[in-house]
């Protein structure tokens, strides 16, 4: 399996079997896609395609979709989503629009396997790289990873977000940096956290442009691409406030995601711990929450100065844990893009355990929460002890791959003591 | 039977008109309205109304109009004011359309709307902030419970039922609270607003004990300004409680009222049954309309009546059929109305009043709808709404809809007023009719819809709809419920939380095309059929049952808890991460002696110390 | 920091000695037996000097060993080990025996029970081996003293060393009151003398030792046997020091030690004999607790209760017209109480419902009436369900017209506060069913019709199951849900202490018509309520409630008592008027338990672990599989050093995607048999099951077949990896269902059990024993010998699993062919699977 040669057939293959089984699951199962939308592992108040259409319908009819608790998604999804025809009459289109959105994330995710950055980089290169993945391999691995294919049924909005940084990532990787931006500005203005992923991305780009028109400056490069980014959301927000009337949907939009003010349960850690918060505290945890997530950023683009993807991996990885409103389908990019790692996974000590964590934890979420809000028999403490694991799980996961990753970089330097006994101090 | 109703209502509007004609001499009349209803049950809706003229009340000379009221009035600049206190529910099915046609009716609890004079939104919140507290200190009600999340501002379901054409800027504000639990102590307060205090007149019959034990109750307050064409305007203030008794349950002595079994004697048999025997008792009762006495019922007799009532509308009306005879107390006269279905008492002052209404001859009446009672006229829509689905993430509202009519459709406008955390799905609404699906359009004319803001607002919804003939419309629409943060539920967040009842204002067909300007004036027309009646507003009010919302819960003893298990969680994954980030690798067995082995040497020679220092001393 | 613990102590305990290890074992032996309910071996063993005397000696031997609780036989182990361990090695192992079972339990036994009696007059009795273990201190401190007589600190000598041990003593008096001091004295002043050289007299002549020693040879015969001859090497002889082997520096080397690798089968066989053996020990008042109602609203039996006199006449009416309806149809019955009910003023309402299953239709027309609070308005409500058929199929004679006398009572009270539904149901199973899905509007509206009337939220619901004729003794209150929910368990508790503690009515719980409140009985009835959870199925009217979130029970008068219709109707009165009390929906005491007694239960905190550690068992062994499967091909034995550091490429590189599509091709067909046995009329069950076992006995070894003859033949390594996921799986299944249906969960764990530790057979002969004793713990096999041990036919079981499945959505069918029957097939395939010497292990079935 592994680097097989792969012919246009099989890509084509994969990618209709994938579409197939999505429409199957659509028009046979017609129960199956509003059982998924209401489930709180797949929406979260700012992914929710239930809201999504309350918030079509409100704009449908002049009313403010942000006048309101309940839509809190980007602005630029209600004209979308208004040319397509009516939901309720022709829900076709939009499981169109969704499997094609899965797809596109597929075909970059290809993109960027094929490239080899993952096993060698513009200032490293893996001893291990032979042993990796064809792309082939990796889109399906995507594809039908049961997260992804939920959260397709779930039609959550995320996974434009998804698709959004998995361009930005193919375009920054095939040496266009203004594509990668331009897709990051995108991914940003949908649901903010992917502007944290600027600074590996500005990196991987200046590693990867094309030697005829390379910037040396890296500061330069790095002060054109953020203005980019900023310019392109500024246009984005303008073209909203054109759309909306007003700025209302700022805080409406991103302001949730600062404040939590919707508890909604869901996979993370937030919702239980604002709930039980006491008043006088909230501002300030939700402030050190915030620090928590961004003070990844800085330590692991230093650390990790010579891999950027690897960075933003294990970036996507993090924000799938500390998220204010995480939902598997965070999960599903993270897993995405683990596979791209297959030349260290030998070096990973914890995959089973992880695995078997992450596995318990899908499986026991979904009983404990119905024992908590349909049974009544258990409380809430049931389906917060299963975020908990459920973070663990994933974030030894992460720890794990960064482990191998390092470890990999040090046997670079010292080939002689592959796969000797190691100690850190 | 319609025209006979007709009548009845015509002969109480040539009273009223006669009162307001007479309001120079007396500005205040009171007036008790009996009408016995199927199943045992007793109507006794009591009515009090007084005037004072708007010079007057400028200068702060309030005659018959409560002084304690008035300055609240005064200082919130309130224009008009329409105040319930309600208890249990109206049984349409059984007892017919609401008295009143709804006009004096609430949902559970206590409902508050009012016209204010204000130049801004924010200065009109200030007043009925103002207002709200006052009135809960007269009315030793939690009105003050109604801040912002609980308050509309209705656009259609309401319109001001006095003239305000002088005054442009008025805010209406309608808030409710659907937990209040009505009692005694709101009773008190609203017989001090009488002139005669409940010492005399039909006040006396008012009780706490009968009145919180009557199967359904309503107490109303309604202030508004008159014009009648031609004289000046006054400002009237109408208190009316209307409470349906249970003849049997109120028959039983104030000491003993535990509904012990009777003796076996006594029991109402049906002894047309074979196995009819004395120990075997197929029972009748609920169905025949046993006797009853004014003093049985209320537990005393009324005494006189109030010296300041205007003397020419009688104190007390009853509604029987011509055919039934009603003994009274001596010196009491009984003029029967025209109508044949209702007579009136004229009492002299200072006399007591007993009433008895023998049981009827015919011991042939055994059907559910018996002749020697009024039959009530039957409601122009009945409405009920309940929850759909279960568990406590989502659900949603069903309200059946159905118009009995056989002819003529029913328009009318559904009024709900959501708190916040329930977040309702506006697309998910739809109107059906039950049986052949119609197109929604006719159903559902015009909707007016203000989402709710979390922690901030609630949510407004107004439908305008329409129900054809001799049909049932459902109208649904989803919900999901939110889960609050710890501090905010109540102490007892199991229960769950009320949900106000919705507002049914059926619209008067006279009304319904110049419904387009949603501002017209209609002359003053009180709920009692109004001197106007083709002008009034609304043809009939109605409202639904509240419903019982239950959250999702967290655990509530668990604040700490959660504090550590999430910050250790997070202080894992920080910590392993930084931890890997930020050693470098060295193979196992070169570097200094490092890791466990390290720490454990370290202990050790520390407890070592701590031993010599110990033995040292 | 676990690896270095882990491995001190797997190698600490490897070198424990024969007689050390026998005084472990006896401990903890006569520790387990303690818990034996007609053998209190705490007061047969232990030394009581009033008792003591000749014919007790034996208590003298057996009180060291004894222990007052788990806690104090742990401290006193891992006090006593080390100090017995070294005296052992030092004098040998036939020595310790004769001394610890002679002299060393006896000197300080008489001395202790001559100071009780005849100094002290009093009688306290000691336990422990504790006793030892200040015994060998003493010995120690003076030997210590001879070679270093004073503790020397800064310079000068000050404290005598052979002091030191009553340091000790007066440290365990203060830090463990309870202790004995008086018998830790004894076993000190013993040491002492000991130690000052008695123990030479007291020790057997070392002649007939040796001479036994060479005639038995035991020192080749028995392991771990410290021979006498290491007296001469002296102490510390022969034994290694603790601290040999160099310190591990990584999980991976611990994964590495063969040990390591050893330990999961055992480590899960003892999982599940602790989780078995846990359940035998819930009936005991240590472990069960006294139902206690937390719910303060409900002041159960705090109110008069009026039901009763004129009544009865009414009820005998009543009656009368429900006999005439007997043998009519649903309809004509309807026809006829629907006016009855109305006169009572009641609104009235009907509904009709189908179902299709096992090719049969159960269909009828529920009759309910509201009675509206006088007071309230439609927020909560009360269910009173009568259903005319009781499971039983017996027409509920008393019931039905005891429930319409019970509404025309209660119409006359104004106090209630919630509305009061009366359900009149055609059958007990699909009749609430309907009624309860179509009020939550759960109901699929082609099969069940909407409810025309509605009231509030649900707050309980109380069944009336009334068949029997005369006068009743008491109530028996049946209380399982679908798919094992159980109502609240605050609800039982009330309706128990009405009855009780106001009527004097006796109630009973599952069936166990007399029960004296002994350990038999209340294991029976724990069993029998965890074999009705475990199966799922609805076993009255309210069990349709329950799923909703609607506490519910039903009440089955029976036996020949005094109590008449009334008295039942009492009950029902009291229990309403308790529901009626409620402010909150009852959340307060507990949804999970076991109850065993009327008054006694099992919360789930004490007996979740037991279905846990079956569960955990599986996952235990996938990991240990998953890391054999990371091993290279030949497992290198007794690892060195050298062996060790090499490690993480000799991680063999796994190739998952065989075993993985082996697994889900597994799962995947699950779906056949469920799909086909939940939708196949019932004529056609019986022989669709007989195919279906024979196909099932086929299935393993074609696929066996299929893997080992592909063009790429299948190694050790993955049939290791097919059972770790397929264990995985398993586990992971097992330990969700352990959460919502406890007993399920209990049942199949342990039914699987043996799954965990098929290997690949060697020899043909093997391959083909396993396979049969697997094919008798097959789901076919079970349920068959399931259905004969009750006597029933396979098709009623399967038919009632069908109704089960259709109308109340009971999902135990699932869990049958979707976890069971595929961890089974990927069991057989694995023990098919092993070739000739394919690899080392043996199979082990237990």
């Amino acid at each position: 399996m592994d680097g097989a040669k792969v012919t246009p057939g099989r890509t084509a293959g994969l990618y209709v079997g994938a579409a197939v089984l999505r429409l199957a699951i659509f028009t046979l199962l017609p129960g199956l896609p509003d059982l998924l939308t209401g489930r709180v592992e797949i929406s979260t108040p700012v992914t929710s395609f239930k809201r999504l259409q309350e918030g079509l319908f409100l704009y449908n009819h002049n009313v403010s979709p942000y006048d309101g608790g309940v839509y809190h998604q980007a602005p630029l999804f209600l004209p979308l989503f208004s040319l397509l025809p009516s939901f309720a009459s022709l829900p076709i289109f939009t499981y169109l629009l969704y499997i094609a959105v899965d797809l596109l994330s597929a075909s970059a995710l290809w993109k960027i396997a094929d490239s080899g950055e993952a096993g060698s980089s513009a200032l490293f290169t893996s001893s291990r790289r032979e042993k990796r993945w064809s792309g082939f391999v990796i889109a399906a691995v995507f594809l039908f990873n049961p997260f992804t294919v939920a959260t397709c049924i779930g039609r959550s909005t995320s996974v434009f977000t998804t698709c959004a940084i998995l361009h930005a990532i193919a375009k920054a990787v095939a040496g266009a940096p203004l594509g990668a931006m331009v897709a990051l500005s995108f991914a940003s203005y949908l649901s903010m956290y992917p502007l944290l992923l600027l600074p590996p991305l500005v990196l991987l780009c200046y590693d990867r442009q094309r030697p005829e028109r390379a910037t040396k400056s890296s500061l330069q490069f790095a002060g054109i691409c953020a203005s980019i980014v900023a310019g392109v959301v500024a246009i984005l927000f303008q073209m909203s406030y054109f759309i909306t009337g007003s700025w209302e949907f700022l805080p409406s939009t991103y302001g949730v995601q600062l404040t939590l003010s919707d508890l909604a349960p869901n996979v993370g850690l937030w919702w239980y711990f604002f709930i039980e918060m006491f008043d006088s505290f909230r501002s300030f945890f939700l402030a050190v929450f915030w620090l928590h997530l961004s003070s990844y950023v800085g330590g692991l683009t230093v650390r990790i100065r010579r891999q950027p993807l690897v960075v933003m991996t294990l970036l996507l990885g993090i924000f799938a844990i500390f998220k204010p409103y995480p939902s598997i389908s965070d999960t599903s990019l993270f897993l995405a893009l683990v596979p791209l790692y297959r030349h260290v996974f030998p070096l990973m000590r914890y995959t089973f355990v992880s695995a078997a964590v992450i596995m318990y934890a899908s499986f026991l979420g979904p009983a404990f929460y119905y024992l908590w809000i349909y049974a009544g028999s258990g409380n809430a403490n049931f389906f917060y002890a299963i975020t908990l694991v459920w973070g663990l799980g994933k974030s030894l996961l992460v720890c794990d791959l960064m482990f191998a990753v390092l470890r990999d970089e040090w046997e670079v330097e010292r080939p002689e003591m592959a796969g000797k006994e190691i100690r850190q101090i | 039977m319609r025209q006979f109703l007709s009548f009845l209502w015509l002969s109480l509007l040539s009273i009223s008109v006669f009162s307001s004609s007479a309001a120079a001499d007396s500005d205040y009349h009171e007036q008790l309205n009996l009408r016995p209803l199927p199943f045992s049950g007793l109507l006794a809706s009591f009515n009090f109304r007084s005037n004072t003229t708007v010079s007057e009340f400028e200068k702060g000379n309030f005659r018959f109009f409560p002084r304690s009221l008035g300055q609240i009035l005064q200082h919130a600049g309130t224009r008009e004011l329409h105040l319930r206190f309600s208890l249990g529910r109206w049984d349409a099915e059984t007892w017919g359309a609401s008295p009143w046609d709804g006009a004096r009716e609430g949902g559970t609890g206590v409902e508050l709307w009012a016209w204010l004079e204000a130049d801004t939104d924010k200065e009109a919140d200030h007043k009925w902030l103002t207002l709200t507290n006052a009135l809960s200190g007269l009315f030793c009600a939690s009105l003050n419970f109604i801040d912002g999340t609980r308050t509309t501002r209705p656009v259609m379901s309401f319109q001001p039922e006095g003239d305000h054409s002088t005054v442009t800027n008025m805010h209406l504000l309608y808030g409710v609270l659907p937990h209040e639990v009505v009692c005694t102590e709101n009773l008190t307060p609203f017989l001090k607003l009488l002139p005669c205090k409940g010492k005399a007149g039909i006040a006396t019959l008012l009780d706490g004990h009968k009145l919180f034990d009557a199967s359904w109750q309503s107490m109303a307050i309604d202030i508004r300004p008159i014009c009648p064409p031609g004289g000046e305007c006054v400002l009237q203030i109408e208190q009316t409680i209307d409470m349906v008794l249970d003849i049997d349950r109120s028959k039983r002595p104030r000491g003993n009222p535990i509904p012990r079994p009777p003796p076996g004697h006594e029991l109402p048999c049906d002894a047309s049954k074979p196995y009819h025997s004395h120990d075997t008792c197929f029972p009748v009762d609920h169905a025949a309309n046993q006797e009853w006495s004014l003093s049985q019922i209320f537990g005393k007799p009324m005494k006189g009546t109030c010296p300041l009532t205007d003397p020419a509308v009688p104190p007390v009306c009853l509604q029987v059929p011509d055919s039934r005879s009603v003994f009274v107390s001596g010196g009491v006269r009984e003029k029967k109305n025209p109508n044949h279905i209702s007579r009136c008492f004229d009492i002299p002052p200072s006399t007591e009043l007993e009433m008895v209404l023998p049981a009827p001859d015919d011991v042939t009446a055994q059907s559910t709808v018996p002749t020697d009672i009024v039959t009530p006229k039957s409601p122009l829509l009945y409405a009920e709404r309940s929850f759909t689905g279960h568990g406590q993430e989502r659900g949603g509202v069903q309200t059946i809809l159905r118009n009995p009519s056989p002819d003529t459709a029913v328009d009318f406008i559904y009024m709900e007023s959501l708190p916040w955390f329930m977040r309702i799905y506006l697309h998910t609404m739809e109107a059906r009719v039950a049986g052949h699906s119609a197109n929604k359009s006719s159903l559902i004319q015009q909707v007016y819809y203000r989402p709710a803001v979390d922690r901030a607002r609630a949510t407004q919804l107004e439908v305008r709809m329409r129900v054809p003939p001799a049909s049932t419309v459902f109208l649904t629409y989803d919900f999901e419920k939110s889960i609050l943060r710890y501090t905010e539920y109540p102490p007892d967040a199991n229960r769950g939380f009320d949900v106000a009842a919705a507002v049914i204002t059926v619209l008067n067909k006279g009304q319904i095309q110049g419904e387009g300007e949603s501002t017209t004036k209609s002359g003053g027309g009180g709920g009692d059929g109004g001197t106007t009646k083709g002008g009034r507003f609304a043809a009939y009010t109605l409202r639904t049952t509240t419903l019982l919302c239950s959250l999702p819960t967290p655990d509530f003893s668990m604040p700490y808890n959660v504090i550590i298990f999430t910050s250790t969680a997070i202080a894992l994954a920080f910590g392993g991460l930084f931890n890997i980030l930020v050693r470098r690798f060295v193979a196992a067995d070169e570097g200094p002696e490092g890791g466990l082995a390290m720490v454990v040497g370290r202990l050790k020679g520390r407890l070592l110390g701590l031993l010599k220092g110990v033995k040292g001393r | 920091m676990l690896k270095l613990n882990l491995q001190r102590v797997v190698k600490y305990v490897d070198r424990l000695p024969l007689f050390t290890r026998l005084v472990i074992v006896l401990a903890v032996a006569l520790e387990m037996a303690a818990v034996l309910p007609w053998w209190d071996i705490r007061a047969w063993g232990r030394l009581e000097p009033d008792l003591f005397n000749v014919w007790t000696l034996y208590r003298a031997n057996t009180y060291p060993l004894i222990h007052t609780d788990v806690i104090h036989l742990i401290v006193n182990l891992f006090a006593v080990t080390p100090l017995v361990e070294r005296f052992e090695a030092e004098y040998g192992t036939l020595t310790s025996l004769a001394l610890f079972f002679g002299p060393l339990s006896l000197l300080p036994a008489v001395i202790y029970v001559g100071i009780e009696r005849f100094l002290l007059r009093s009688n306290t009795s000691i336990m422990g081996a504790s006793i030892w273990g200040f015994l060998l201190i003493g010995m120690e401190a003076i030997r210590a003293h001879r070679t270093t007589p004073y503790l020397v600190i800064r310079g000068q000598p000050t404290i005598p060393m052979w002091t030191t041990p009553i340091a000790v003593l007066l440290l365990t008096a203060v830090l463990m009151p309870g202790s004995s001091f008086l018998g830790h004295l004894c076993g000190l002043a013993v040491g002492y003398i000991c130690g000052m050289g008695l123990i030479k007299l007291l020790a057997p002549p070392a002649w007939a030792l040796r001479l036994v020693e060479d005639k038995l040879n035991l020192r080749l015969r028995v392991p771990y046997y410290v021979s006498m001859d290491q007296v001469a090497h002296g102490r510390f002889g022969v034994l290694p020091l603790t601290t040999v082997g160099a310190v591990p520096t990584s999980v991976l080397q611990l994964r590495r030690d063969p040990r390591i690798l050893k330990l999961p089968p055992y480590l899960s066989l003892l999982c599940i004999l602790v989780g078995a053996a846990w359940l035998f020990l819930l009936p005991l008042d240590r472990y069960s607790r006294r139902t206690y109602i937390s719910e303060n609203a409900l002041l159960p039996g705090q109110v008069h209760t009026y039901f009763g006199g004129s009544d009865q006449n009414v009820f005998r009416a009543y009656k009368h017209e429900v006999n005439e309806l007997v043998g009519k149809s649903n309809a004509e019955f309807n026809d006829k109480l629907e006016p009855i009910v109305k006169s009572l003023g009641l609104k009235t309402a009907r509904q009709n419902f189908t179902y299709h299953a096992a090719g049969h239709t159960y269909s009828g027309e529920n009759l309910y009436a509201i009675l509206q609070a006088p007071r309230g308005d439609a927020t909560e409500a009360i269910v009173l369900v009568a259903a005319w058929e009781n499971v039983k199929h017996e027409v509920n004679r008393n019931g039905i017209p005891l429930a319409l006398t019970l509404l025309r009572y209660f119409k006359r009270w104004s106090l209630w506060s919630k509305d009061i539904i009366l359900l009149l149901t055609p059958d007990s199973i699909a009749g609430p069913q309907a009624w309860v899905d179509a009020y939550h509007d759960a109901h699929d509206t082609s099969r069940v019709a909407s409810l025309p009337l509605k009231s509030g939220l649900l707050q309980g619901a109380i069944a009336i199951d009334y068949a029997q004729e005369n006068r009743f003794e008491s109530v028996h209150i049946v209380y399982d849900g679908v798919n094992g929910q159980l109502p609240n368990l605050d609800l039982i508790n009330s309706i128990v202490n009405i009855a009780g503690g106001q009527m004097g009515i006796g109630t009973t719980l599952q069936e166990m018509w007399n029960h004296d409140n002994g350990y038999p009985d209340r294991l029976r009835t724990m069993l029998r309520g965890m074999l009705k959870q475990g199966l799922g199925l609805a076993s009255g009217a309210h069990s349709s409630f329950i799923p909703y979130h609607v506490d519910a029970v039903t009440l089955r008068p029976f036996g020949e008592g005094w109590q008449d219709e009334m008295a039942m109707g009492r009950l029902v009165e009291g229990t309403f008027r308790s529901l009626n009390n409620l402010l909150e929906h009852l959340h307060q005491s507990f949804f999970f338990y076991l109850l065993m007694q009327r008054e006694r239960f099992v919360s789930i905190g004490t007996y979740l672990p037991s279905a846990m550690l079956v569960a955990a068992n599986f996952t235990i062994m996938a990991i240990a599989l998953w890391m054999k499967s990371g091993q290279p091909a030949t497992p290198v034995e007794g690892v060195t050093p050298k062996a060790k550091t090499e490690t993480p490429t000799t991680t063999a590189e796994r190739d998952l995607f065989l075993p993985l599509g082996v697994v889900t091709l597994i799962q995947s067909l699950s779906i056949i048999p469920l799909y086909l046995f939940n939708h196949a009329p019932e004529s056609m069950l019986t022989p669709l099951f007989a195919t279906f076992a024979v196909i099932n006995t086929l299935l393993p070894p074609a696929l066996s077949h299929l893997l080992t003859h592909s063009h790429t033949p299948i190694t050790p390594q993955q049939y290791n990896l097919i059972q770790s996921f397929s264990l995985l799986l398993l586990g992971m299944f097992l330990s969700s269902l352990a959460t919502l249906n406890f007993s399920l969960a209990m049942i199949t764990g342990l039914l699987t059990s043996p799954l965990s530790f098929v290997r690949p057979a060697k020899t043909q002969t093997a391959r083909w024993a396993v396979t049969g004793l697997l094919h008798a713990i097959s789901p076919t096999a079970v349920l068959v010998a399931g259905a004969v041990c009750w006597g029933v036919d396979v098709t009623s079981v399967l038919r009632e699993a069908a109704v089960g499945w259709h109308v109340c959505g009971t999902y135990s069918a699932v869990v049958v062919w979707c976890v069971w029957w595929p961890a089974w097939v990927a069991g057989s395939v694995v023990v098919l699977g092993g070739r000739g010497g394919g690899q080392g292990n043996k199979i082990k079935v237990v």
